[in-house]
């Protein structure tokens, strides 16, 4: 896993470190795509990836890897890392691999995002809640942003906290930002 | 009822669309724009199925209040989660007799002042991946000749998600699914910024945006992403830009 652009944070082991690696010596390489473009870049073989990165291509099947699977760690513009999986000898992810990849893709984020804290109150790690978040959640993300000068990751995690403190649900919160039905809440400091 | 004479424009102007590089994001709520306008519903939504199983509001050409809503409670229940679930069409669906059928959908679709529903899977060989929502305010009916226009339409939503690339692999279908996805929080988070920064509402935010894309012949996410930064404060010490 990688978080910024910078270093990777966390392998299953050391092989797969090395290599994660490789793509930041290198410069190249599908994590950083998926980091820079906010999609995954799934490339089931190297081999056949069309010189789109030639020196890690060639580090990468010389160490014995054939497969880099590269999931973005994002709330929309919030960029939070990449988790990659990478595959060897030839090995593919069919469809149920990937559905089970983006379901630690989301625990992931959910993760990182909880490390936002400031100290308010915070629910525990709903990652199916990502699931159910309704537009207007992230229309307030952006709102509360503009008025309380905070990041995009404050402004969620100062929507949950509400939403935690006051035992309502945070889609129920967002709408009634979006709508004026509520006012927005004043600025800490 | 559907306005022939609008079609042949719709169609060469979204397959000139797809020759070039696009916005999916964008191409996605032009489509609904132009089928609501051929159909004469007041509004058309689009709803994508992330891999997770779960039905994602992805474009819609009257993404306000009521209508929003409805287009987002059928991850659970309703005309786009039957069409997605069975593959076929789900056509002039009389919303005063749905109750039995959608208990939860049909008294929020009424009330919000609609009289019909009609869903259009969005097919891929022998999968959906999504569904083209359509509501009327009056009883509006569709014949055969019709809903082979519509779902022709809901087929075009379905070309251009796959376009960019062959999708002969999971990878790719999965690539934009999720690209697209992501892109959509992107817009979200932007209209909600811009429609404070503006004073504006959320939806006049979005015509801002789009407006913005279209005048600088950029991406409307990377338009989004330009008004995130610009909106938020200086430094975020966790990189988010």
């Amino acid at each position: 896993m990688t978080t910024g652009a910078e270093a990777s944070v966390a392998a299953s082991d050391p092989a797969v470190l090395a290599v994660a690696d490789l793509q930041f010596a290198l410069g190249e390489g599908p994590s950083a795509d998926a980091f820079a473009d906010g999609r995954p870049v799934l490339v089931g073989d190297l081999a056949r990836s069309d010189g789109r990165w030639m020196a890690f291509t060639s580090a990468a099947l010389a160490s014995g890897v054939t497969g880099v699977y590269a999931f973005p760690l994002a709330v929309g513009a919030v960029r939070l890392g990449v988790l990659a999986c990478y595959t060897h000898a030839g090995h593919t992810l069919d469809g149920d691999d990937l559905r089970h990849c983006l379901l630690a893709v989301d625990s992931a984020t959910e993760l990182l995002l909880s490390s936002t804290d400031d100290g308010s109150p915070r629910p525990d790690p709903a990652v199916e809640e990502s699931l159910t978040i309704r537009s207007e959640v992230y229309q307030a993300q952006g709102m509360l942003m503009v008025e309380l000068a905070v990041s995009l990751p404050d402004a969620l995690a100062r929507l949950r906290a509400i939403a935690f403190a006051e035992g309502i649900q945070l889609n129920d919160l967002a709408a009634d930002l979006v709508t004026g039905r509520r006012p927005f809440p004043e600025k800490d400091e | 009822m559907i306005s022939v004479d609008q079609l042949p424009r719709v169609f060469v102007e979204m397959a000139d669309t797809l020759v070039d590089d696009f916005d999916l994001v964008e191409f996605l709520h032009t489509l609904t724009d132009h089928v609501a306008a051929v159909s004469g519903a007041e509004a058309v939504g689009l709803v994508l199925a992330d891999q997770r199983g779960s039905l994602q509001f992805m474009a819609a050409s009257n993404a306000s209040g009521a209508a929003l809503e409805l287009f987002q409670i059928q991850n659970s229940e309703g005309p786009c989660q039957d069409c997605f679930r069975t593959r076929q069409p789900v056509v002039n669906a009389d919303l005063g007799r749905a109750e039995t059928l959608w208990p939860a959908f049909a008294p929020r679709a009424r009330a919000a002042g609609f009289q019909s529903v009609h869903a259009f899977p969005m097919r891929l060989r022998d999968e959906a991946i999504g569904a083209l929502n359509l509501f009327g305010t009056s009883a509006v009916l569709f014949e055969t000749d019709e809903v082979r226009v519509v779902q022709a339409l809901a087929d075009v939503a379905t070309i251009a998600i796959l376009q960019e690339r062959s999708i002969s692999r999971a990878e790719a279908l999965t690539e934009q699914l999720q690209g697209a996805l992501l892109s959509r929080v992107v817009i979200e988070q932007a209209k909600g910024a811009l429609s404070r920064t503006l004073g504006v509402s959320v939806d006049e935010a979005f015509a801002v945006l789009r407006s913005r894309a279209r005048g600088s012949r950029r991406r409307l996410s990377d338009v989004a992403r330009d008004v995130l930064e610009d909106s938020g404060p200086p430094a975020d010490p966790r990189g988010g830009s």
